[in-house]
């Protein structure tokens, strides 16, 4: 072999062995402690400089939205809550008004299992607060009293800005809807801003834009009952949101039983035939709020709900440890820390 | 084909071995973990060495345990224990908190995961 051959030799094996080792695209990652918790910021080939201003904007916009729909703390939506009780017509505040809306429609879709009317009642089981209650729970008479009264987002009218309430026992509690609708208003702002790859992980939930290079974003599932183990993995592409609803995460255990913050409309207690609820959708704001109406509904009443919110990615843990899922969810997702095989029903 | 040629050549097969491991070898499980004080990173540890961690937060002292390429929170002062709760991390792109503590923990590295869901 010639020389000219042996470094042609030479430049072929060090292409081999440069190749898998090429500088990894950008990744800018940043952890907020906004919105009352920790939000994952990852952004890919996005100049640093320009990822800190949209961090920047990002960190502005949440900590916005979170004292404009903060449910107990002094702000737009307590005010909202104090004029909805009067009954009497007032003119909305424009930063809860769209808010609301959305509440509306998504109550009525869910069948009122996603109902952010019973703030009185998520107050009354201690979770209006920032330190978790300890119990011990109210008491039936109380938890009875307000769940004659009815409350639900129907009975709040809307005339152009201003609103009233038909029932002054509504209050307004957006804790299961809200992340999601932070989550769309970032992932609509990092696109205009010409971001063609990014994760928004917002406490545990999020919502992809692009794919992690030539791959699409992988994304695993907590188990919710055995810690330190993952339930399933998942491809996520450009635009999915996944959220999932779980009692292991904010609870309290008072005599041996557990208490946790996903509140059943129907009987005033927590909703207590599920262990998780995973949702994949495009809107966030929607994924939010149907995990928790498909949470509350449990493996006897989730069909219903997928059908009439047209869902094609459910998969649902019951308190017995089934897992029960879609089709289409079936397809996309792998189950790993578990020897359950699923159960697979068409909604 | 010259004595040089398959020197050049032998060399380049023996760090085939490495080039994979290295680089294309998928790994399971993160490998470092970043512990944060509100925003500010406090330490980044391999999780790699089995010790116990206690970092101040405002609250007082949120206590860690690293073991067997994991890690958890075994005491903070929160009332929720949401970070307790969350068990052993050791998944790529998982975190969990004691928020009023403003303590967090994230597990780096390119494991499976670019982000967990939960």
């Amino acid at each position: 072999m010639h020389l000219p051959h042996r470094l042609h030799l030479f430049l072929v094996l060090s292409l081999l062995l440069t190749s898998s080792c090429q500088q990894a695209p950008r990744e800018y990652k940043q952890t907020l402690l906004v919105f009352g918790t920790l939000v994952k910021i990852t952004l890919r080939e996005v100049d640093p400089a320009l990822a800190q201003k949209y961090i920047a904007q990002i960190r502005k916009d949440l900590n916005f939205m979170h004292k404009a729909w903060h449910p107990w703390k002094p702000g737009p939506m307590g005010r909202t809550n104090a004029l909805l009780a009067t009954g009497g017509w007032f003119s909305a505040n424009p930063s809860v008004l769209p808010v609301i809306k959305r509440g509306i429609e998504l109550a009525r879709i869910t069948n009122n299992l996603f109902n952010p009317a019973i703030g009185k009642l998520i107050g009354l089981w201690g979770f209006h607060q920032d330190d978790a209650p300890k119990g011990p729970p109210p008491a039936k008479k109380a938890i009875d009293q307000l769940l004659a009264r009815h409350p639900r987002m129907s009975d709040i009218e809307i005339d152009g800005l201003r609103m009233r309430s038909h029932n002054p026992a509504v209050q307004l509690d957006f804790g299961a809807m809200a992340k999601g609708l932070a989550v769309d208003r970032v992932i609509h702002y990092l696109r205009s801003q010409g971001v063609r790859n990014a994760i928004i992980n917002a406490g545990g939930d999020l919502k992809v834009i692009g794919s992690h290079g030539d791959r699409p974003w992988r994304i695993g599932i907590r188990h919710p009952r055995e810690k330190g183990k993952v339930l399933a993995a998942l491809d996520a592409y450009d635009g999915d949101s996944v959220f999932t609803s779980g009692d292991y995460e904010r609870y309290y255990i008072y005599k041996g039983r557990r208490y946790h913050h996903i509140i059943d409309p129907r009987t005033g207690y927590p909703a207590n035939q599920s262990t998780s609820a995973t949702v994949i959708l495009k809107d966030a704001a929607t994924a939010d709020a149907a995990a928790t109406a498909l949470f509350v509904a449990g493996p006897s009443g989730w069909q219903v709900i997928a059908r009439k919110m047209h869902l094609r990615y459910v998969m649902l843990v019951d308190k017995n440890g089934r897992i029960i899922m879609t089709p289409a969810m079936a397809k996309r997702i792998t189950l790993i820390d578990t020897d359950r095989k699923p159960i697979i029903i068409q909604p | 084909m010259t004595r040089a040629d398959i020197v050049l050549l032998l060399l380049a097969i023996l760090a085939l071995p490495f080039v994979y491991l290295h680089y294309w070898q998928p790994t399971t499980a993160g490998t470092t973990v970043r512990i944060m004080r509100g925003e500010t990173l406090v330490r980044e540890l391999a999780l790699n060495k089995d010790r116990r961690i206690s970092v101040d937060g405002p609250l007082g002292v949120s206590r860690l345990q690293i073991k067997d390429g994991k890690i958890r929170f075994t005491d903070s002062p929160c009332t929720g224990k949401v970070g307790i709760h969350a068990g052993w991390l050791s998944h790529s792109g998982d975190f969990t908190a004691c928020l009023p503590n403003r303590i967090s923990i994230e597990i780096m590295g390119s494991g499976q995961y670019d982000s967990m869901n939960f």
